[in-house]
């Protein structure tokens, strides 16, 4: 048992502590800091620039690719951004979805050797753990995108089967030749509601795919992950100021669900879905084309019921039909 | 409220505010670090217990905080910022320990803790205390027991309700005291921690 003395003495032993890191003085100063940073007035000039630049290529894009989708024919492939694959060093540069700075030609490498370690690491551990064992996956799987220029640096998303840290889905940024972590998020939410490790145990050995889809000028990123007849997918995003997973509102996905049914993919800049109509045990179902819009006011994307749509009505943006209620 | 010397927030924000006014953002930067450098390398110092990573844990989130610079120096406390980023590098710091141990058959009861340079025996049985602690209740006790913020800005500070941070502090405070507690009396009795 623990008396008061011993509780008080962690605050004195912490303030000790806090008085002696603070004693020592910076190792490096500020400029050096800055110039290893290599952010220059420059560079903000250049950042107002790509940003116009992208503000342009997204309204041209979404003359382009939405106006299409909506009569039900998108185009069949990304005009935007290059997706690699997994696994190729010679795939692994892309052009980011919006700007033209230059990705480092050694960013790919060293991504692929920071996702290798950390693959290695995170499938110990879930062996070590009994996760492999519960949840049978094998191979382990670990995805990435690949690096993309974002606001003057270059950045990438690596998804992983497990994290003992309970952070599966990493942010990550090239800086002075080293991939760092940007952000850790803890698996997505899905149309249950879980949030269960691991989650994400059944990702596809997909590439993470890139593109604006949020408008914002600044990537943004597709994980796909596998179920029984569709692959589901989530996006991580920093619209809105954080890193995060966007939630979803329409049909198919109830209030705060961050997965995404029925195969979703990045066209264009452009978010669509399948919608398939098939009441459960129907012989054949039509599936319809969704496209997600994001909406900055909510934080969410949303989309417009699609024809014949019959399910709860949770989209705010149904704008193109009228829905049915449920049976 | 207990007041701290170690908590001087309003000085960064002057810091900030007369380098819109009258500096450039890198003189306005360069002002916050010196500023700010010995607070957040005391509290990366109590979530590592090891001056050297500590000193590059503030680095590394001084540094991101020069990359978001043109954003954050407009915040009303870029240090709160920064300070969840070196506290977030802290914890990712931990379970990068974590995980090598759990992959390294040669893992031991000694954690990276005990590479202190020139730490005391409190100190590192502090900080080994703190990284067996969730990361948000080890961030709820340095802002409140060791930076003396109150209950309704640490839960601001976390996100969390101002109950859920009392419940978090009297567990952590109990939890933390009792590692302390048995490990000066396994080493008055001659036993190893």
């Amino acid at each position: 048992m623990t008396t008061p003395i011993d509780e008080e003495r962690v605050g004195t032993v912490m303030r000790e502590m806090l008085r002696a890191g603070a004693a020592h003085r910076p190792p490096v100063d500020p400029s050096e800091l800055r110039s290893r940073a290599g952010r220059t007035a420059l560079r903000r000039l250049d950042r107002k620039v790509l940003v116009a630049v992208a503000a342009v290529a997204a309204a041209v894009v979404t003359l382009i690719a939405v106006g299409p989708l909506r009569s039900g024919t998108p185009p069949a492939h990304s005009p935007v951004a290059t997706q690699p694959t997994t696994t190729s060093p010679a795939t692994s540069t892309t052009t980011a979805p919006t700007t033209t700075t230059t990705v480092p030609p050694a960013a790919a490498a060293a991504l692929e050797t920071y996702v290798a370690d950390e693959a290695r690491t995170y499938s110990a551990a879930a062996a070590a753990n009994g996760v492999t064992a519960r949840y049978q996956f094998a191979p382990f799987v670990s995805d990435h995108s690949a690096p993309v220029a974002d606001d003057g640096g270059t950045v990438a998303v690596a998804a992983f089967s497990y994290d003992p840290g309970g952070h599966p889905v990493q942010v990550l940024a090239y800086r002075a030749g080293h991939w760092t972590q940007l952000a850790g998020l803890a698996a997505p939410t899905d149309q249950y509601g879980a949030n269960s490790d691991p989650s994400v145990a059944f990702l596809t050995q997909d590439p993470v795919s890139v593109a604006d889809v949020t408008g914002d000028g600044r990537p943004d990123f597709l994980v796909t992950a596998s179920a029984a007849d569709n692959v589901p997918g989530f996006v991580v995003s920093q619209a809105g100021g954080a890193w995060r997973y966007i939630p979803f509102l329409g049909p198919g996905a109830p209030p705060h669900t961050e997965v995404l049914g029925r195969s979703p993919e990045f066209r264009g800049n452009s978010l669509v879905s399948v919608y398939d109509n098939c009441v459960p045990d129907c012989a054949a179902g039509q599936n319809t084309t969704i496209v997600w819009t994001y909406q900055p006011s909510t934080g969410e994307f949303t989309a417009p019921d699609p024809p014949g749509y019959i399910g709860s009505t949770t989209s705010t943006t149904s704008a193109t039909s009228t829905t049915a209620p449920g049976p | 409220m207990r007041e701290s010397a170690e908590r001087r927030p309003s000085a960064t924000r002057h810091a900030v505010e007369d380098g819109r006014r009258d500096l450039g953002a890198e003189d306005a930067y360069d002002a916050f670090f010196q500023d700010a450098w010995p607070r957040l390398q005391g509290q990366a110092y109590v979530l590592t217990g090891n001056l050297e990573q500590a000193q590059d844990l503030t680095q590394e989130a001084l540094l991101r905080a020069w990359t978001h610079w043109d954003r954050i120096a407009g915040y009303e406390d870029p240090e709160g910022w920064t300070r969840r980023v070196l506290h977030n590098l802290c914890i990712q710091s931990w379970r990068r320990a974590q995980v090598r141990r759990l992959d390294d058959a040669r893992a031991t009861a000694t954690s990276t803790v005990s590479a202190t340079v020139a730490a005391s025996d409190d100190h590192v049985l502090l900080a080994e205390a703190m990284r067996h602690l969730p990361g948000d209740q080890a961030r709820a006790l340095l802002l409140h027991d060791g930076l003396g913020m109150t209950v309704a800005e640490t839960a601001r500070e976390l996100g969390v309700p101002e109950g859920t941070v009392k419940s978090w502090l009297s567990r952590t405070r109990k939890t933390v005291a009792a590692h302390l507690t048995r490990s000066v009396r396994a080493a008055q009795g001659g036993g190893e921690r």
